[in-house]
């Protein structure tokens, strides 16, 4: 049984070794395509890697799509803001198009990294603290003693500490990325608004707000406009967006 | 015998009032006594003044330069050599005190001593040099220079003393702003010239080496980037760090700086490194210049290792994983990779921390909600933790043992002695209890009352007993 058990844990971990030396391969022998699909399968499964997000975007810039290669490099480094690789990569796109070195201010911030991070594995504890902090105020007001007290003061702190940084990690700006090859940035979310501004496949942009097919988006110049939602991707961890 | 002389010679020429500084005019540039007073002092005396003791002035090498380029500010003190004048500055330290250089960056102070004769007399010039750096274009100042002291001389009469007030003129510097700037352009304004090196032109694949940027000439050092370097697939670069930095004091301050960089060859083969640009503006041919490092050829060797494998991110970055150099100049490629699903991943990371704190969280409320609550006591054990709290001074346990009386009879027990107590209680048919409790209370009576001593041991073996016979009596009341 416990045997069993164990095989069907070992299982899925191999299939993703295989995706991943399935891509590898494909990218050793210049079939990016092929390449290309093992990384995206792998993306798709939920693995968020650096070195595959990397490699995803090397074999979409050898394969010339450089708004997905640059879309993926950042996804690399949204997962580890250290990863020289995946600098080194945009910094080789860059080299293609000098325009692609430019990055708009916030656009990467190494502390909203980190907090987004921190959140992910802390909601759990994080909803306890919550509950745990209303349930110790109730019991401070029912039955005033000082211990009761000192510890929701404590409770009060530390609640408030936590909102506060929540406040501040909403506060930067979302990243994106233009795919399209051309894209028109409008001052008005609609077809029939003027033309602001144009951008391009590769571009990065700080996404300001959502609204059905349009997004309005802030450029490295600092114009700001609407542009269709197809016409860009999220710089997010997982692929979900 | 000289000092003597001198100063009987200079009887009668110390008083301050025989040649006055100033007549409340605007001070000159020049803060000591005019050209005029200097001519009437000789005439009448060939001896030095008080007056003459000291004089400053401050100047400028130009008054008109470009955003960012040097403006040399020249301070002159000077101190009046003869025996028998003694200056003495108001200021507690020697450190030089620059006018007010608002708008300015000011650079590196030069202080340098030399002789001058003026109107006949030897003066001690101590000259400060300072570079300034406007920040900003406009018409910019630099404040009035202030020296403040007293001179001393000797007489006949006594000491003369002289209190000077010396300060110089403000002066107005012209900043003119730089013509737009080419890209690349950091912020350089003055002369400079570029040079590079590597520690070695025979690499191998994989072993990083050092290249160094030597930048050198007048400027402002403080406003210099990192030059951009080129970049090729061939190589990586670290972060270049400052590793050297001189600055050459003269009438035109020089400096250099080095940037080092850790250079990590990813391909063999033969290559050229370079060239290094470095873009400045030069006030001198009014127009932006670029100047160039040599180009260098390397010949990198191939790896030993098999699979010429490269760690990546240099010294200190455990994170990254290994990469494949590819020959036919595309990207490397990434050959290790944590591929645990990020929802597996977080999932389990979710439920480990998050039942610990609930199981913690719960049973740290329900500690509290019964310490709070007094509801832990069908045992006793809320009853000895008092008891033995009590225990500590013979005051409190006689209170606590009267209090638990009063909570397991639910009588108010006021106004009886020891001995009536014990009694009342043998009555109620606690035996044993009332009088393992009246010994209890007789020993705490005679520690208050007696002045007895007791250890706190003997205090506590007092609680236990008497904690015992309450929970006898108690049990036995319950059972009832």
């Amino acid at each position: 049984m416990t045997m069993i058990f164990l095989a069907l844990l070992c299982i899925p971990g191999n299939v993703y070794d295989e995706f991943l030396e399935r891509g590898n391969d494909a990218y050793v022998d210049n079939r990016l395509d092929d390449a290309i699909q093992a990384y995206e399968e792998l993306v798709a499964s939920g693995v968020e890697s650096g070195p595959v997000f990397y490699n995803l975007a090397s074999a979409y810039y050898h394969s010339g799509d450089p708004g997905r290669a640059v879309l993926n490099y950042e996804r690399a480094l949204a997962v580890d803001p250290d990863y020289s690789p995946a600098m080194r990569g945009l910094e080789s796109v860059a080299i293609t198009s000098p325009r692609l070195s430019e990055l708009p201010a916030g656009f990467r911030s190494k502390w909203a990294h980190y907090f987004e991070r921190w959140k992910a594995w802390a909601t759990l504890p994080l909803l306890v603290l919550w509950w745990g902090f209303w349930g110790i105020l109730l019991l401070a007001v029912w039955k005033p003693t000082p211990r009761l007290r000192a510890l929701s003061i404590a409770f009060t702190c530390v609640v408030v500490l936590l909102a506060g940084l929540s406040w501040v990690a909403a506060q930067s700006p979302q990243g994106g990325v233009v795919l399209a090859k051309e894209s028109p940035l409008r001052y008005g979310p609609d077809e029939r608004d003027s033309i602001r501004a144009h951008v391009r496949a590769g571009d990065r942009v700080c996404i300001e707000h959502a609204a059905g097919l349009w997004v309005r988006v802030e450029t490295v110049a600092g114009a700001r406009g609407w542009m269709r939602r197809a016409d860009l991707a999220w710089v997010t961890r997982s692929v979900a967006r | 015998m000289t000092v003597l002389m001198s100063t009987l010679l200079l009887l009668g020429a110390y008083a301050p009032a025989v040649v006055p500084f100033g007549d409340g005019g605007p001070p000159s540039p020049s803060a000591g006594p005019s050209a005029g007073e200097f001519q009437l002092a000789q005439a009448e005396e060939e001896l030095p003044t008080l007056e003459e003791a000291i004089f400053i002035e401050s100047s400028v090498d130009r008054n008109t330069v470009y955003l960012g380029e040097a403006v040399n500010l020249t301070l002159t003190y000077g101190q009046l050599d003869f025996r028998g004048i003694r200056v003495q500055s108001h200021y507690k330290t020697r450190r030089i005190r620059l006018p007010d250089t608002e708008g300015f960056f000011a650079g590196k102070i030069i202080e340098e001593s030399r002789k001058l004769t003026r109107d006949g007399h030897a003066y001690t010039l101590t000259v400060y040099r300072v570079p300034l750096f406007p920040t900003q274009p406009g018409a910019l100042f630099i404040g009035a220079w202030r020296w403040q002291g007293t001179a001393r001389g000797y007489t006949v009469s006594g000491a003369q003393s002289l209190q000077i007030d010396r300060s110089t003129s403000p002066l107005t510097i012209n900043v003119e702003p730089l013509p737009p700037a080419p890209a690349g352009f950091g912020g350089a304004v003055g002369r400079f010239e570029l040079d590079t090196a590597i520690a070695n032109t025979q690499l191998m694949q994989g072993v990083p080496i050092t290249y160094t940027v030597e930048i050198s000439g007048e400027g402002n050092p403080q406003s210099l980037r990192p030059p951009t370097l080129p970049q090729a697939l061939w190589y990586r670069l670290g972060d270049g760090t400052v590793t050297g930095e001189t600055e050459v004091t003269g009438t035109n301050p020089e400096f250099m700086k080095r940037y080092e960089y850790e250079l990590m060859p990813l391909q063999d083969g033969v290559f050229t490194l370079g060239p290094v640009a470095f873009t400045y503006f030069s006030p001198r041919e009014k127009q932006y210049v670029t100047t160039t490092g040599p180009v260098l050829e390397v010949t990198v060797a191939e790896s030993d290792l098999e699979e010429r494998l490269v760690v990546v991110g240099g010294v200190g970055h455990g994170e990254a994983g290994a990469l494949l150099v590819m020959d036919d100049g595309r990207l490397p490629l990434a050959t290790t990779a944590d591929l645990t699903p990020a929802s597996r991943r977080r999932g389990g990371m979710v439920y480990f921390l998050g039942i610990v704190p609930i199981g913690l969280f719960l049973v740290a409320l329900l500690v509290l909600w019964g310490l709070s609550n007094r509801r832990v006591s069908p045992d006793g054990a809320l009853r000895r933790v008092r008891l033995h709290n009590g225990a500590q001074e013979a005051a409190s346990l006689r209170g606590v043992i009267l209090a638990e009386i009063e909570q397991v009879t639910a009588t108010k027990i006021s106004g009886l002695t020891t001995m009536e107590l014990e009694a009342a209680l043998s009555s109620r048919g606690w035996g044993e209890a009332a009088c393992a409790l009246g010994a209890g209370l007789r020993a705490c009576d005679a520690v208050l009352y007696g002045g007895a001593a007791m250890a706190s041991e003997e205090l506590l073996a007092l609680a236990d007993r008497a904690a015992y016979a309450l929970d006898v009596v108690d049990s036995r009341e319950t059972g009832q």
